[in-house]
């Protein structure tokens, strides 16, 4: 197995690491990118194979191929925002978030699914977008062939599988999904980084690409400031990132360029514009950020579910996601199961706790991705500014999210009893292994619908630098362009004006690629 | 006492009983200036209860180890993040300080299990975000640091791959 950025570092590519560096040093650059997950490195490689000079920053460092332990405790501080503890405000949500060369695509699940026709029917209708499924075909097509998206030919692992039989046992919707991976050995680990470069992230496909083509990466190096006047950005600051990847203020980094795209992650990116001051007369910055806030619901069943091992995700069902009724719609899928990831996530304490710890491999988990944003009572969270200058989420949740939780327990209990399950344990600290769909039925009815009594996760980031066609209802124009300053874009999921409905990386590569044609356009 | 605690109460009696539980004997309530050190040794071998190697040494070393993996995962969180777990800290010391006060136990290591897993409980049940948010908080990072380590994944039945040793 190969370590494609090292061999190619020692070939001659273009390669900092900023923690490595004791004095203030400029750069200057044709285009600067701040992160190099689906949106800045797709974006670096489409604008280096056009000529340009770039720059690619990442926070994170970098790890590929055979550096990837298949251990948590290696994997979640090495490349997860916070050691993977990044928290709403409240600390009433987890958040998962890659901070690692790649991004979160180093880290994800790659499921890969188009964006669904009604969220561009929402945004064409709320936000002016002119894009549909069709005149976005071609940027979809794109990103299916560069990075080998296909319909995933191997049989679910059994934690998928449970979630198909019970689909088919009620007569509900359910699709096998597309998956960005090339000679995948269906191994379980995509969470931890591939060991096996198999899946099509960004360090094994667009960043040695862009690099090849003359790109510079930068890695453990933290963007502070973008400074400007006159409607344009004149400079960047950054600093390195000890190895906490707490930024270190000794030593000052200060990037030129002609242009700026600032591609990092629905929270660092509106947290980079909000410490800069940028015009924001929308007062739309950092506002409306979307989480597919999700609610978990475990199952024990007789047979071995190892859900540790196999794709992690290669079903998912979308018969709730957009109901008739006018509650919040959910999309149904399973996470994979590791001791760190099912241990912080299960309730029960001491003795119960480790008990359902014990029966791991009989453990079988549904997740349901709650579609926020789309309606006048989910207006999603808001990005706020330490007094350190560092990202803070404060995501309120509404009785609205709260009914779409209760929906969501429910529905998952049905299916994990339609699937043969034993038992059927709803994550929320007020819950108890129910033996019947009957009685889960009755006691998830009565579970208080509180924060911090329901366990809420997110792995999907979205908005905070929403496009719009009208400069009163965004921050960026729906070519990604700043509407107040010229030379900067947002290329990432900040620019969702809600969330999606679906996994995101497909889409953000997607729009990354319509968005750096029409800027390769303008800039030449 | 509501019906929870009695639960909790009678369980960990129980297998404190059963299997005779080793007493985590490392600080006095009044000898560490460390919060962050003496909240986790007080909670640690009540909230692994159940998880813990039953042999007295292995489990001493098991919660050394998960306290030492808790710790050192702090310094990843944002700086105004560690700032509020500091000050949590502080105030949960000052909470068990209180009930080992109320029960005149002058030493961390004599206060019972079942009181340690009573006040967790009586923090989760709490009126206050800020107790809900410290069982929440301390929960994931605690059962995070344990089931961490390989050496505790031999209940699960798990062992991590190594695809490129």
């Amino acid at each position: 197995m190969k370590n494609l950025i090292a061999d190619g570092v020692a070939a001659g590519w273009s390669y900092l690491d900023a923690s490595t560096l004791t004095a203030d040093k400029e750069f200057e650059a044709d285009v600067v990118i701040v992160g190099s997950g689906a949106g800045g490195a797709m974006a670096a490689e489409q604008l280096s194979l056009a000529g340009f000079k770039v720059m690619l920053l990442e926070m994170g460092a970098l790890y590929e191929g055979k550096d990837f332990q298949q251990q948590e405790r290696w994997a979640y501080p090495a490349l997860y925002q916070d050691g993977a503890g990044r928290k709403t405000l409240d600390q009433s949500i987890g958040i998962l978030q890659g901070r690692t060369v790649g991004g979160s695509t180093t880290v994800n699940w790659t499921t890969s699914i188009r964006t669904p026709d009604k969220t561009l029917e929402y945004w064409r209708a709320e936000f002016g977008c002119d894009f549909n499924s069709d005149n976005l075909a071609p940027y979809f097509q794109q990103a299916e062939q560069r990075l080998n998206i296909h319909p995933w030919p191997v049989p679910p692992n059994a934690n998928n599988d449970k979630l198909k039989q019970g689909c088919e046992a009620l007569g509900w919707q359910y699709t096998v999904i597309n998956r960005n991976v090339s000679g995948c050995a269906n191994l379980g680990y995509c969470g931890m980084g591939c060991p096996i470069n198999a899946k099509q992230s960004m360090q094994v496909s667009a960043i040695p690409s862009a690099m090849q083509a003359g790109a510079m990466l930068i890695s453990r190096v933290s963007a502070r400031e973008l400074k400007w006047q006159n409607g344009q950005v004149q400079s960047l600051v950054a600093v390195p990132v000890d190895p906490h990847f707490q930024p270190d203020f000794r030593v000052k980094l200060s990037f030129k360029a002609k242009h700026y795209i600032v591609a990092a992650g629905a929270i660092g990116s509106p947290a980079l514009l909000l410490r800069s001051k940028v015009p924001n007369p929308s007062g739309r910055l950092g506002k409306h950020t979307y989480l597919h806030p999700s609610v978990i619901s475990g199952a024990l069943f007789d047979e071995v579910i190892a859900g540790h091992s196999g794709a992690p995700q290669s079903i998912y069902s979308d018969q709730f996601v957009w109901p008739s009724t006018a509650r919040m719609g959910f999309k149904l899928e399973v996470p994979p199961l590791h001791p760190v990831l099912m241990a912080t996530k299960l309730t029960g304490l001491a003795q119960s706790h480790a008990a359902l710890m014990q029966q791991f491999n009989q453990l079988q988990v549904v997740i349901a991705l709650l579609r926020d944003g789309f309606h006048a009572d989910s207006q999603g969270g808001t990005v706020l500014l330490s007094d350190q200058g560092e990202p803070m989420l404060d995501y309120p949740l509404s009785d609205y999210l709260w009914q779409g939780a209760q929906d969501a327990y429910l529905a998952m209990a049905e299916l994990q009893f339609a699937a043969g399950a034993k038992s059927v344990l709803p994550i929320h600290q007020d819950a108890q292994l129910y033996s019947s769909w009957k009685q889960a039925r009755e006691a998830i009815k009565a579970l208080p619908l509180q924060k911090y009594r329901a366990n809420l996760a997110s792995a999907h980031v979205m908005g905070g630098c929403n496009m719009s066609a009208n400069p009163t209802k965004g921050v960026v124009n729906l070519q990604g362009r700043h509407h107040q300053l010229e030379n900067l874009s947002v290329f990432d999921g900040s620019v969702l004006p809600s969330s999606l409905g679906a996994n995101p990386q497909l889409t953000i590569y997607a729009l990354t690629l319509r968005n750096t044609a029409a800027l390769v356009k303008a800039l030449k | 006492m509501n019906r929870r605690q009695f639960i909790f109460r009678s369980l960990a009696l129980t297998v404190a009983a059963s299997t005779g539980y080793a007493v985590y004997q490392y600080q006095s309530l009044q000898g560490s200036d460390n919060a962050a050190v003496l909240v986790l040794d007080a909670l640690l071998p009540a909230v692994l209860l159940g998880a813990l190697p039953a042999d007295p040494v292995s489990q001493q070393l098991s919660l050394q180890q998960t306290r030492d993996a808790v710790l050192d995962f702090l310094v990843y969180l944002p700086q105004h993040q560690q700032q509020q777990l500091e000050q949590l800290f502080q105030l949960l010391q000052q909470d068990l300080a209180r009930l080992a006060l109320t029960g005149q136990w002058l030493e961390l290591a004599d206060l019972p299990l079942p009181q340690r897993l009573d006040l967790l409980v009586s923090w989760r049940d709490s009126y206050f975000s800020l107790l809900q948010q410290a069982f929440s908080g301390l929960r994931e990072l605690i059962y995070g640091a344990f089931y961490g380590q390989p050496q505790h994944w031999l209940s699960l039945n798990y062992t991590a791959p190594e695809f490129n040793p």
